[in-house]
């Protein structure tokens, strides 16, 4: 019994001109020049991602933020800005926000917010009212009114003391005891003839009278020591009388000021309640508003002439009345620029700060709008990205250093009051980033819920390369570039194609679309056309190809010289052309390597050398597994798998990934086995599966292109071809020159379904088909390997029985 | 015909004096570049007297308290004074660009002051009690002008 095979023994024709590159015709656009043609119809097939876009900032519930999916180039950026601006210019403009100082707690600013425009006004009229106030109150002050009332307190003071003096002085008198003043203080000494009497005419007098003035001075010395000790409250009582009438002139002057701006504000009750604390703070530090003109002090904070600073206006965040919402693209969002900022200024060596260095960050700048951000420069920046989410869940926006937030210092610095948040944030980033996310950050899908996911490529139609050819009009009038020719416009899409990999879409990748036309332009420049043709296009693709070809041409060069051994003509028994391609810098090339394969009797092992040394990739250890249960299952079925095969990457060194080399290595050892040797002026590229099923593979392209340049170097004869899947044909958008070559009969590209078909083409034989008896026609490639495969399944038998009588003798 | 300046002008001073404003006083008088200005420091003994009593204290400006006034404690108030009355008067002297000369004196030291108060073209300045110390007799006697300044921290001894 036989297992289910796919194959055929008839060769597959070479593919026709027209297979290998899908040319673009925009006839019926009906123009010759780009500048004729239209914009293209708005978002050219993302129509799933604006609708995403739109979803989300239509959506009322703030956890429906956006992730703009697309690789870096697709315009996602563009795209999502623009749908965001068309939708905040409908939208009123949010509030403005202010930080004023707290003059109960200088180091938790209050947060104001006023109608869209009015901020900025607040922070004028209130810049006004400290001008009229630095005028006002100093003139309060020097004015006869105020003055006459000091003096009368000045002199009430001075009269309470003298009195108090006056009358213990003539105590003393009366008694005959003066009262002497030393720097420091008071002396109290007996007087006879108005003079102080020393010990000796002390103890001349009376005993009765030595005691009588002793008696004397302790009272008068009481005395005096009761008046020193009231002194401290007469003093206060003088200040506050001082001070009383202090405030009572700055308040009168004050609140003349501030009537006319309560007044403007008086449906802010905030705002009020923060003119009345001015008003209050002012009344309450009358006597420093005194001075007209204060001298600067060496220590600013100590500095009378900033007083009037603690009454500004820190104008956080400000809208135009008539503007809308507010759309901010933060390029750089360190935790900074994004949360806001609380400046230092360094002031005799000291790093200061106050509220009116608290600066808004994009959050605060896009509140009440779009904020758009890009998701791998926020993951990137240190703590931003908790940040974001911190503000999102709580809906509003602390402004503190990371350093706080983090509780890495303790410094004492200020705790603005955190401000409301409600905006919407677009993230733009690649596919495997929002995948991450979705995978590792619980919280992410709770705060980003609606994914907007940009095509890469617009399916190829009449209409749809029609619009492309607009899109392509619309770039060039952008950029200001040249107009391009018709048939130019045409290369452009036909190249968009290949950029896809494929003739059946074009590329919506923007970025190399415009760098491709941008080249265009100064290659048409620099030969002084005034409008770009496809020689400028083929100028620009070769002259890109030309900077990025070293190592091509080195591999190329080597080829050549036969230090990389690859045949082109002649045939060989186990070996092929296998094709691969390699990449640098973005830029992809495709080469022949020369695949060997070996076989002998065994216990059914085939051994990939290449991941036996480490050179092998998981996918490609796949595909020589799945090659091996192919042949297992495709040949003498009922008999032993018997085979001990190899298969190598000749002259590989840098590892082997990918599986689509496995046709080219079935290949191999079945001409290993049947002994048929395979052309060498043809190579190969397909992967298989368990069924002989050839399926298809990538830069299909490059890898024909690799071939084609390598023959082309050595001199195309008509022999040289490449097969490639049948499946792979629709990706075929091949170089014009290897097209020509086709068309010139120099080389040829044969398609294949199975791996039958690769056989017949590869050695010239026809692979051969089971009959109804189910066996291979004699002198087919199959025939010759069942064949091969049954007498190793015998010889094996047979030297099984030989080694087990031997054992048991 | 404007008055000429005069020669020597005595500055009396005492432990108690307002040195600003005795010497506000001696500048406003007839004072020419050539004009020699004297203080005169009178040390008066009252403070010792005081301090020889064993009952006597000083009762501190500052909350009252009281110490025992002892002769040294006197004398070193005593030479306080002279320092600082010098040094005051050198620092105004100096930001009026002017020269003063300084001699401390005792009560007994009459005749120094009889030979000052002989200069015919001398004034003297002083507190309003230096009337009632003999010392200053000889420029009464002589007829000189006598400046007097009033609330200079009289001496309550007088009293």
């Amino acid at each position: 019994m036989t297992a289910s095979i796919e194959s055929s023994s008839t060769s597959p024709p070479a593919l026709p001109i027209s297979s290998l590159r899908r040319t673009c015709d925009l006839s019926s656009l009906r123009f010759e020049r780009s500048d004729q043609l239209q914009d293209p119809p708005p978002h050219l097939g993302q129509q799933r991602a604006t609708d995403a876009i739109r979803f989300a900032i239509q959506m009322a519930d703030d956890s429906f933020n956006a992730v703009v999916l697309g690789p870096d180039g697709s315009n996602r950026h563009g795209l999502a800005a623009e749908l965001v601006r068309d939708a905040a210019s409908t939208r009123p403009p949010p509030e403005d926000w202010c930080y004023v100082n707290n003059l109960e707690d200088q180091e938790r600013p209050r947060a104001l917010s006023f109608p869209a425009g009015e901020g900025a006004a607040f922070r004028d009229d209130l810049r006004h009212l400290i001008e009229d106030l630095r005028l006002a109150i100093p003139a309060a002050f020097e004015g006869d009114e105020y003055r006459g009332q000091l003096k009368a307190i000045d002199s009430a003071m001075e009269s309470e003391l003298e009195e108090r003096q006056q009358a213990l002085e003539e105590r003393a008198a009366r008694e005959n005891i003066g009262i002497m003043q030393t720097p420091t203080g008071f002396v109290l000494a007996p007087l006879r003839e108005g003079k102080v009497i020393d010990e000796d005419d002390f103890r001349k007098l009376p005993e009765e009278e030595r005691g009588k003035i002793q008696e004397d001075i302790r009272h008068l010395t009481q005395e005096l020591q009761a008046q020193i000790e009231q002194m401290p409250q007469l003093r206060k009582r003088h200040r506050e009388e001082i001070k009383q009438l202090n405030r009572t002139v700055t308040s009168h002057a004050v609140s003349v000021l501030l009537h006319e701006v309560k007044d403007k504000y008086a449906s802010l009750p905030e705002v009020t309640t923060f003119l009345d604390a001015i008003e209050r703070d002012i009344i309450e530090n009358a006597e420093h508003f005194r001075e007209l003109q204060a001298s600067p002090h060496p220590f600013p904070a100590l500095d009378a002439s900033r007083l009037y600073e603690r009454y500004e206006v820190n104008l956080l965040v400000h809208h135009e009345a008539d503007a809308g919402a507010p759309v901010v693209y933060e390029p750089n969002p360190a935790y900074q620029n994004l949360i806001g900022r609380i400046e230092h200024k360094a002031e005799m060596g000291a790093l200061l700060t106050d509220y009116r260095l608290v600066r808004a960050g994009a959050l605060l700048r896009a509140n009440g709008g779009f904020l758009i951000l890009d998701i791998e420069r926020l993951l990137t920046r240190p703590f931003v990205w908790e940040a974001l989410k911190q503000a999102l869940f709580a809906r509003q926006v602390r402004i503190e250093s990371p350093g706080d937030t983090w509780g890495l210092v303790s410094t004492a610095t200020l705790r603005p009051d955190p401000i409301p948040l409600r905006l919407r944030v677009i993230l733009i980033g690649e596919r495997r980033l929002y995948d991450l996310l979705c995978r590792y950050d619980s919280e992410f899908g709770e705060l980003f819920k609606v994914a907007a996911d940009l095509e890469d490529e617009l399916p190829r139609s009449e209409d749809n390369d029609n619009a492309y050819a607009r899109l392509v009009a619309a770039r060039i009038r952008q950029a200001g570039l040249l107009p391009f020719d018709r048939q130019a416009v045409e290369r452009v899409v036909e190249e968009r194609a290949r950029d896809a990999e494929d003739s059946e879409r074009l590329s919506l990748y923007m970025r190399s679309l415009n760098d491709l036309l941008a080249q265009a332009d100064h290659w048409a420049r620099h030969r002084g056309a005034s409008v770009v043709e496809t020689r400028d296009l083929d100028q620009a693709i070769e002259e890109h190809e030309r900077r990025l070809s070293r190592i091509q041409m080195r591999v190329l060069d080597e080829m050549r010289r036969e230090t990389l051994l690859i045949d082109t003509s002649g045939s060989r028994i186990g070996q092929i052309n296998g094709l691969s391609v390699a990449e640098f810098a973005g830029y992809r090339f495709g080469h022949p390597v020369r695949i060997t394969a070996t076989t002998r009797m065994g216990t059914g092992d085939l051994v990939d050398i290449e991941r036996e040394v480490d050179l092998g990739g998981a996918i490609h250890s796949k595909g020589m597994l799945i090659l091996s249960s192919a042949l297992a299952a495709r040949y003498a079925p009922s008999a032993p798998f018997s085979l001990q095969g190899s298969v190598v990457f000749e002259q590989s060194y840098g590892g082997v990934e990918g599986d689509s080399a496995s046709v080219a290595e079935l290949c191999a050892l079945l001409s290993s086995l049947s002994r048929v040797p395979i052309l060498q002026n043809l190579a190969v590229t397909g992967s298989v599966n368990q069924h002989g099923r050839v399926q298809v593979v990538g830069g299909i392209n490059e890898k024909v292109e690799g071939f084609f340049d390598l023959c082309k170097a050595r001199g195309l004869d008509g022999s040289h071809g490449v097969i490639i899947p049948r499946e792979n044909v629709n990706h075929l958008m091949l170089k014009q020159e290897v097209v020509k070559a086709v068309g010139d009969g120099q080389f040829a590209v044969y398609s294949m379904s199975t791996i039958d078909d690769a056989l017949t083409v590869l050695t010239g034989v026809p692979a051969g088909e089971r009959d109804e008896r189910g066996e291979f026609p004699p002198g087919s490639v199959n025939f010759k390997v069942e064949r091969q495969l049954l007498q190793y399944a015998e010889t094996r038998k047979e030297f099984g029985e030989h080694t087990e009588s031997n054992g048991h003798g | 015909m404007a008055d000429a300046a005069l020669r020597r002008v005595v500055i009396a001073v005492t432990e108690s004096s307002s040195i600003v404003r005795l010497w506000q006083a001696a500048l406003a008088c007839r004072v020419g570049a050539t004009t020699d200005l004297l203080a005169l420091f009178i040390a008066d003994d009252r403070w010792h007297r005081a301090a020889s009593l064993s009952f006597t204290h000083e009762i501190s400006r500052i909350g009252g308290t009281l110490a025992v006034f002892t002769p040294e404690r006197a004398n070193r108030l005593h030479r306080e004074a002279i320092r600082q009355a010098r040094r005051n008067f050198d620092q105004l002297a100096a930001e009026s660009r002017r020269r003063i000369s300084f001699e401390v004196l005792t009560q007994t030291d009459t005749a120094r002051v009889e030979q000052l108060a002989a200069e015919p073209r001398s004034a003297l300045v002083g507190p309003e009690f230096i009337l009632r110390s003999p010392i200053y007799d000889s420029f009464v006697q002589r007829r000189r002008r006598v400046v007097l300044v009033p609330g200079q921290g009289e001496q309550h001894e007088s009293r």
